[in-house]
């Protein structure tokens, strides 16, 4: 039997993982906000960079992932409260070009600390593949797999289950309820922007050993978290997790079947497809938020 | 009493007359006092920024559709253009009508995102667009030459005149912006204009009007996208090599910034602010390797002070100014 | 309800749902031409959510909206605005910067007589109809009890009434035959919620139909020749102003059982709470 096939959509659903990490954090940031955080991928590029910077100043891996993580999700708060917050007013357009600020800003801070040549991080758990039932499988992936399923369950319980969660459920839908209910956007907002900078940093450490770290990383990594969250329906964070999944599946299907040279592509043909024949998204509710003109 | 005299400076300040007149002053200014082939190059640039800026001011400024795929259609426009005149030798005329329609069907493309969804997903759908078609720019080889891309484009000749020296080229630079800047001041003093600028401001307040909003997204994609054509046309003549380098998403981003520094809407302001910035990223940044990340956070500094960019600061100015007028007068 | 075959606006059995909940429940109601009617309610009981079902601003889960005779449900908002519907908005929009004529333009849509070609190809005829549109604007901002030096003004440096009523002049000037205000007097001092009195009967003399959202009881009695009162989504009584509002479930609905007995005892007339 021609095992190829299958084996592709194994290392899919591992690689997928990521890339719904990824886009959990965008869709949270954007449904209590509105912004479409165009830097989002290189919040992904900074999370790794900073983790070779916890290594290179003799911190353990684990401690370095945590300590960046921590620094972006900081940083891109503080951004919000700085450079997004005092432009909601004149409409989200305003915000989003100034992510698309950011995104260019952190890629050149990229490139001027670290110089343009691919650096590599070690992987939290061994990266060999063993075989197993015909299938060839790495420790890391099935890590990968369980840290994000982890990370985006707490989100799930964070969203669901805590005040803070349900008052950005309140904030997104209807901002004068949420007034009204003596919930204080500005504290959801900044947070929402820092953990989506905590999500895309792990996202970043996680992704950094198989892929090498280059300033130019983010942004095919910040449009596969923006297809995997527009494929989930952009609400739910298991809908980003299997969005990022039938992403990854999809990619290693046209590699094996198609040509290489348009990996990258298939993200940008799914997103503009998802976008025009099923804006609700695969897994969306129909008129959740995708609403005609 | 001011009223009225700024009724009457504002029809001498209105179209056509003050489109010829600064068509008539830049072009003396250039062919007087600019003469080295690196400074026309530069005023060659500076005109064909400014006016794929424009066609972004449509999209941008006036729609409020955030698109950052415009150097991904003045792409489209520089490569067929370029393509059809070595490959097919069509002339320049015939492979600028062909390259502004490949522009207009790649826009109405992206425009039928307007068509579908919530504006705020638009910019989503022309980062991916734009990302594709350098994609294919660089895979493509056989026909685009992949990264080297494509050189020896014939000179610039129209109906048998050669106008191919640096100031000619500026000059033709210069004359295909004011018509258009024309053309784009006309279009927002129209009907459609401002049926445009409402669906781009508020959409129900637009639909409560009876603006058939989706179809003036569309047709706001398909303008903007012609600007960016016909730019690109031009700007393979210009420089006679392309390469996919030359419409990267830093030229997208030029152009984003270009709208947005000259005040979004602003068709005056958005003109100024790409002779500022050309001069500023042709001349400045790129001597430095601090170039872009100026470039990054002073698209958000200057969002957060100004907001509204030239235009804004210019509109604050003839307030203050009126404001001392009227104390005058009534003195 | 007698069907009335001169109805403007025809509601049938409208049912409206967000997430399931009813926000409207089986309305029906008839606009009959040139009459002033009034939509009263508390807080959150469909006001807005009816004249967002009749401008096409909100899905129909049930039933349908006719405006003189001809069945829109299907219709989208703009489309029924070319009918003749005009709308203004609850709470004024926030367009910062952009200027009073701007927002004039976005209500001539209609009638504008600027094309674009015309402004290319004929800039000297533009010019002339330039002075159309902006003696037309002068006139409307003149009706509205606004001076003509606001036209160059940004809407951000209006004030909540000037803003208020500016919107209205941009519905005017569509010449909608059915014109819907939302809560149009809140936030007015009583200069601008005498103007609008004003307004409203020049709008029926006109031979548009005022249909208006309130909150103003007092400004609503003279006013409306006739008055339905929305509670929880569903029409609780309609008909002649004072009769309807001093009925008892109308009086229940406004102030609960207790507030029914302050009337009967006091004998005040119902006054809204916002
Ligand atoms: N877009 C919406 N989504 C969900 N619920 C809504 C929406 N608009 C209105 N509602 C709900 O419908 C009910 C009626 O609202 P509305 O028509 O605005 O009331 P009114 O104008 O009478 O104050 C309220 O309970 C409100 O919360
Ligand atoms: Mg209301």
């Amino acid at each position: 039997m021609d095992l190829l096939a299958p084996q592709a959509v194994l290392s899919g659903i591992a690689a997928g993982s990521v890339y719904g990490l990824v886009g959990v954090g965008f869709s949270v940031s954007f449904r209590t906000t509105g912004v479409i955080n165009i830097a989002t991928g290189d919040l992904v590029a900074m999370g790794a960079y900073l983790t070779f910077w916890g290594l290179s100043v003799g911190l353990p891996l684990p401690v370095a992932i945590v300590v960046a993580a921590l620094i972006v999700g900081l940083g891109m708060g503080i951004v919000e409260r700085l450079a997004l917050r005092p432009l909601y007013r004149f409409g989200t357009v305003y915000a989003i070009m100034s992510t698309i600020g950011l995104s260019v800003a952190l890629q050149s801070l990229i490139q001027l600390v670290w110089g343009p040549v691919a650096l590599v991080i070690p992987r939290l758990v061994p990266g060999e593949a063993f075989t197993i039932l015909g299938f060839r499988l790495s420790l890391a992936q099935i890590f990968n797999l369980v840290l994000a399923l982890v990370l985006i369950l707490g989100m799930v319980l964070l969203l669901e289950r805590t005040k803070i969660g349900r008052g950005m459920q309140t904030v997104a839908r209807d901002r004068e309820l949420a007034s009204l209910l003596g919930i204080r956007p500005s504290q959801l907002f900044f947070l929402a922007f820092a953990l989506a900078g905590v999500l895309a940093a792990v996202a970043g450490a996680l992704i950094g050993p198989d892929q090498g770290l280059t300033p130019t990383m983010g942004l095919p990594l910040g449009i596969a978290g923006f297809t995997a969250a527009v494929i989930g329906g952009l609400g739910s964070p298991l809908g980003a997790l299997a969005g990022g999944m039938v992403l990854a599946v999809a990619q290693n299907l046209a590699v094996l079947y198609l040509t290489p040279d348009y990996k990258a592509a298939l993200a940008y043909g799914l997103l503009v497809l998802v976008l025009l024949v099923r804006p609700q998204g695969l897994f969306g509710e129909a008129g959740a938020l995708a609403r005609r003109v | 009493m001011v009223a009225t005299a700024m009724q009457s400076v504002r029809t001498v300040l209105r179209r056509p007359y003050a489109h010829l007149a600064g068509l008539a002053i830049t072009v003396l200014v250039v062919q007087q006092f600019v003469e080295s082939s690196s400074s026309l190059f530069l005023v060659q640039l500076m005109a064909l920024y400014a006016l794929a800026a424009l066609g972004l001011n449509i999209i941008l400024g006036m729609a409020g559709l955030l698109s950052v795929a415009q150097a991904a259609v003045m792409a489209l426009g520089g490569y067929t253009a370029g393509l059809l005149m070595i490959k097919a030798q069509l002339p320049f005329v015939v492979a600028l009508l062909v390259a502004g329609a490949a522009s207009a069907v790649l826009s109405a493309f992206v425009g039928l995102a307007a068509l579908r969804i919530s504006s705020h997903y638009f910019i989503l759908v022309t980062l991916a667009v734009a990302e594709a078609l350098s994609l294919l720019l660089i895979n493509e080889e056989d026909l685009t030459g992949g990264y080297n891309g494509i050189g020896g484009i014939p000179p610039l000749v129209i109906g048998g005149l050669d106008l191919s020296s640096p100031l000619a080229l500026a000059v033709v630079a210069i004359v295909t912006l004011f018509i258009g800047w024309y053309v784009a001041d006309a279009l927002a003093a129209s009907r459609s204009g401002h049926g445009i600028h409402a669906g781009g401001a508020d959409p129900q307040l637009a639909m409560a009007s009876g603006i058939n909003v989706a179809r003036l997204r569309f047709g706001a994609s398909v303008t903007g996208g012609v600007y960016a054509g016909v730019a690109g046309a031009l700007y393979a003549e210009t420089l006679l090599y392309l390469g996919p380098g030359d419409f990267s998403l830093g030229k997208a981003l030029l152009i984003l910034l270009i709208v947005v520094i000259g005040g979004m809407g602003s068709n005056a302001g958005t003109v100024a602010a790409a002779v500022i910035l050309v001069y500023l990223s042709e001349g400045l940044l790129r001597l430095t390797t601090v170039g872009p990340l100026v470039y990054g956070l002073g698209i958000m500094v200057i969002l957060v002070i100004a907001p509204n960019g030239l235009d804004g600061v210019a509109r604050r100015l003839r307030r203050a100014f009126g404001r001392i007028l009227e104390r005058r007068v009534a003195r | 309800m007698s069907p009335d075959p001169d109805a403007a606006v025809r509601v049938r059995g409208v049912r409206v749902l967000f997430g399931g909940v009813a926000a409207l429940d089986r309305i029906d109601l008839d606009v009959v031409e040139g009459e002033v009617f009034v939509l009263v309610g508390p807080n959150g009981s469909g006001k807005t959510t009816l004249l967002n079902a009749v401008s096409g601003f909100v899905p129909l889960a049930e039933g349908s909206v006719e405006l003189f005779g001809e069945d829109v449900t299907r219709r989208r908002a703009h489309q029924r605005a070319d009918r003749g519907i005009g709308r203004t908005f609850q709470s004024p929009r926030a367009l910062q910067s952009a200027r009073v004529t701007d927002l004039l333009s976005f209500g001539l849509y209609r009638h504008d007589p600027r094309s674009w070609a015309g402004e290319v190809f004929r800039p000297l005829r533009a010019l002339r109809l330039d002075r159309q549109v902006d003696e037309r604007f002068r006139t409307v901002l003149d009706t509205v009890g606004l001076p003509d030096e606001l036209l160059h003004e940004e809407l951000g440096s209006l004030s909540h009434g000037q803003m208020k009523m500016v919107d209205i002049a941009r519905a005017l000037l569509g010449e909608p035959r059915v014109l819907l205000l939302d809560e149009p007097t809140s936030g007015l001092n009583q200069g601008e919620i005498d103007k609008l009195h004003e307004i409203v009967q020049g709008l029926r003399t006109g031979g548009c139909t005022p249909v208006l959202v309130e909150h103003n009881v007092q400004f609503v009695v003279d006013l409306a020749d006739r008055i339905a009162v929305l509670h929880q989504g569903e029409l609780l009584a309609l008909g002649e102003p004072r009769a309807t509002l001093s009925r008892d479930e109308v009086v229940e609905a406004y102030l609960g059982p207790k507030g029914r007995l302050a009337h009967r005892d006091g004998g005040h007339q119902a006054e809204t709470r916002n």
